[in-house]
C-alpha cells in the first residue's frame, strides 16, 4: 500500500468524473425543465394535474399498477412520408415531376394523385431518400412536403404516437415508469380511452370491457350499497353478471374516482419540440376558421 | 520443529516460522528487524496494452461522436443530431397557425372569429392598422392597449371600453404569433410578425407601463415613424 495516496486520488476521480457525468451534467442540461406550449390549442405541457388526479396517482402507486403497466413510449427510428399538398396549375411540369420521383406511375395514378391533393407520394423513406424525392416534386406553385412518421414496436401498437421524452415526466413524483408489460402502457391512456364510466367500469370487471384481459379485478374501490332515497347518478351501469340484486346499486369510492381521474391525466400525445410529430399539410382553400385542430395532433389512436 | 530440509528455506522468510526464534544462530542475523520491507518493482506496462487503450479510447470517441447528439439535451435516441431534430421541426415556424388557437382564446370575443370586429371593437379583415408593411404601430397597440376614436378602412369608430393591455399577460412569441395570424387570414396577406420585433418594440417603449393606464390613442399611433 505505498500508493495509496496515488490510489484514493485515483478513485476519487473516477467517482467524481461518474458523478458530474450523469448528476451534475443533466441537472444542469434538464433540471430546470418548464412547461412548453404544445398540442393544437398551445397550451402548457404537460397540464399541472388537478388535485384529484394527484391523489389518484397515490392511489396508482399503492395498487401497485405499476407492476403491470408501464409509462413509457419507445421510438426505434422514423420514416419520411413526401406529400403532395397542392398541386397548382402547372400541371405537366408536376406530371414529369412525379414520374421521375416514383418511377412505374401510370399516367392515371399521376392524375389522381394530382386530383387528390394532399396526397402521399412515396412512404417510408429515409430522410435523404426524400430529400431526394422531394427535389423531383420542387414545380414552381405546386407544393409537396416531407411528413416525419415515427415508428416503432409501441407506435405500431398504438400506445403512442411519438417517444415519451423527459417532458412527459415534468410533474410525476414519484415516477413510474416500471419496466414490465403485462398490461399495455398507459401513456396515452387518455387519449385512447377518454370516458370515465369505461373506466370505471374496467376497474370493477376488465373482463367485461376487454376480451381475455389478465387484470384483476378492483372491486373493493367501489361500494355496493342499498340504494336511498334515490339512485345516485355515480352508480356503475352494470349489466349482465355483474348486474347487482334490485335495490342496491355499485358506486365508486373516493379511491375508484381519483384513480380515473389521474388515468384521465395521462395525455402525452401532442408533438414536442424534441419528440416531433408530424403536422398533416393544410389544403389551400382551407385556411380561415378551420381551428387547426384538423393537425392530427389530436387525433385519438385506436382505442385500446 | 520441522525436519532440516525445510529449515534454510523457511529462514529467508523473514516472517516465516521458526524465524527470531533464535532455534540457530544463522537465522538469527536474518531477523525481520534487519531486512527492509518487500517492495513492488516497477515493470513497464507493454506497448501493446497501451496502443488497445488508445485504439478502443478513440473508438469510444468516434461512438460518441455519432450517437451522443453532441449531447444536447434536446436530442433523444432515435435522431442524431440537433440539426435533424430542428429541421423535423417543420410547422414550428409558421407563426400565423400558432396564433389562430390564441386569437381564439383571446381576441376573438371581441373582433369576432372572422375578424369582422363589432359592438366593441373594430374589423380586422382588411385593416389598413393591422397590414401595414411595417408592424410596429400594430404591435403597440395589444402592448399597451388603445383608448379614444379611431379610423378604420374609412370609418370612424369610438368604443366605450378601448383596447385592454395584454403587454403583460402575452410573451414575446404569442403576440407574435396572434399578430402573424390576424396579419394573414381573412384575406390579409401581410408578412408575419416576428417576436424579435415584438421584442424590440417593447424596449423602445420600454417606459411606458403596460397595466392599462397608458394605452395610446389614434393620433399618438399615427406619429410613430414607419420603416419604409
Amino acid at each position: 500500500m505505498n500508493q495509496g495516496p496515488l490510489i484514493f486520488l485515483g478513485a476519487l476521480l473516477a467517482l467524481a468524473a461518474s458523478w458530474c457525468g450523469m448528476v451534475v451534467v443533466p441537472n444542469v442540461q434538464i433540471g430546470r425543465q418548464q412547461q412548453v406550449a404544445a398540442g393544437p390549442s398551445n397550451s402548457r405541457y404537460p397540464a399541472i394535474p388537478s388535485g384529484e388526479a394527484q391523489r389518484g396517482r397515490d392511489v396508482y402507486r399503492a395498487q401497485g399498477c405499476f407492476y403491470c403497466h408501464t409509462t413509457n413510449v419507445r421510438q426505434s427510428g422514423a420514416k419520411f412520408d413526401v406529400v403532395l399538398a397542392s398541386a397548382g396549375t402547372n400541371k405537366a411540369a408536376l406530371a414529369s415531376g412525379l414520374r421521375a420521383a416514383r418511377p412505374g406511375l401510370t399516367p392515371a395514378e399521376v392524375s389522381q394523385i394530382m386530383e387528390q391533393a394532399p396526397k402521399p407520394v412515396l412512404q417510408g423513406l429515409t430522410r435523404a431518400e426524400a430529400e431526394t424525392a422531394l427535389k423531383h416534386l420542387t414545380v414552381p406553385d405546386a407544393k409537396a412536403e416531407i411528413i416525419l412518421v415515427p415508428t416503432g414496436p409501441d407506435i405500431e401498437r398504438g400506445w403512442g404516437r411519438r417517444m415519451s421524452v423527459a417532458q412527459d415526466y415534468l410533474f410525476d413524483q414519484p415516477l413510474m415508469l416500471s419496466k414490465q408489460r403485462i398490461g399495455p402502457d398507459l401513456t396515452t391512456i387518455a387519449a385512447r380511452q377518454r370516458d370515465p364510466s369505461w373506466h370505471l367500469l374496467h376497474l370493477y370487471n376488465p373482463q367485461s370491457k376487454v376480451n381475455g384481459s389478465t387484470m384483476p379485478p378492483y372491486r373493493f374501490l367501489f361500494e355496493k350499497r342499498k340504494i336511498g332515497r334515490h339512485p345516485s347518478p355515480d352508480a356503475l351501469q352494470l349489466t349482465g353478471e355483474d348486474a347487482v340484486e334490485p335495490g342496491y346499486e355499485v358506486v365508486p369510492t373516493e379511491r375508484a374516482r381519483a384513480l380515473v381521474a389521474y388515468l384521465l391525466s395521462m395525455d402525452a400525445q401532442f408533438g414536442l419540440f424534441e419528440a416531433p410529430l408530424p403536422v398533416e399539410p393544410k389544403r389551400p382553400d382551407a385556411t380561415t376558421n378551420q381551428p387547426s385542430a384538423t393537425a392530427p395532433t389530436n387525433a385519438a389512436p385506436t382505442n385500446r | 520443529m520441522k525436519p532440516d530440509p525445510k529449515k534454510s528455506s523457511n529462514a529467508a522468510r523473514p516472517n516465516g516460522p521458526g524465524a527470531g526464534k533464535g532455534s540457530s544462530p544463522n537465522v538469527s542475523a536474518k531477523s525481520p528487524a534487519n531486512e527492509a520491507e518487500p517492495t513492488a518493482g516497477l515493470a513497464h506496462t507493454p506497448i501493446w496494452l497501451i496502443i488497445l487503450f488508445a485504439a478502443l479510447f478513440y473508438w469510444g470517441q468516434l461512438y460518441l461522436d455519432n450517437h451522443a447528439g453532441g449531447f444536447d439535451p434536446q436530442v433523444y435516441e432515435p435522431y442524431e443530431s440537433a440539426k435533424l431534430v430542428k429541421a423535423l421541426n417543420t410547422g414550428a415556424d409558421d407563426l400565423a397557425a400558432k396564433g389562430e388557437p390564441l386569437y381564439g382564446m383571446v381576441c376573438a370575443a371581441c373582433h369576432q372569429p372572422n375578424g369582422s370586429g363589432g359592438a366593441l371593437a373594430p374589423p380586422l379583415a382588411g385593416s389598413e392598422w393591422v397590414t401595414a408593411a411595417d408592424p410596429s404601430r400594430l404591435i403597440r397597440i395589444p402592448l399597451h392597449g388603445l383608448s379614444g376614436p379611431i379610423q378604420v378602412k374609412g370609418q370612424d369608430y369610438t368604443f366605450p371600453s378601448g383596447m385592454t393591455a395584454m403587454g403583460e399577460v402575452l410573451s414575446d412569441d404569442s403576440l407574435a404569433a396572434i399578430l402573424s395570424y390576424i396579419r394573414q387570414s381573412w384575406g390579409n396577406s401581410a408578412p408575419q410578425v416576428t417576436p424579435a420585433q415584438v421584442a424590440k418594440v417593447r424596449q423602445d417603449t420600454a417606459n411606458r407601463p403596460m397595466n392599462g393606464t397608458a394605452t395610446w390613442t389614434a393620433d399618438e399611433l399615427l406619429k410613430v415613424p414607419l420603416a419604409q
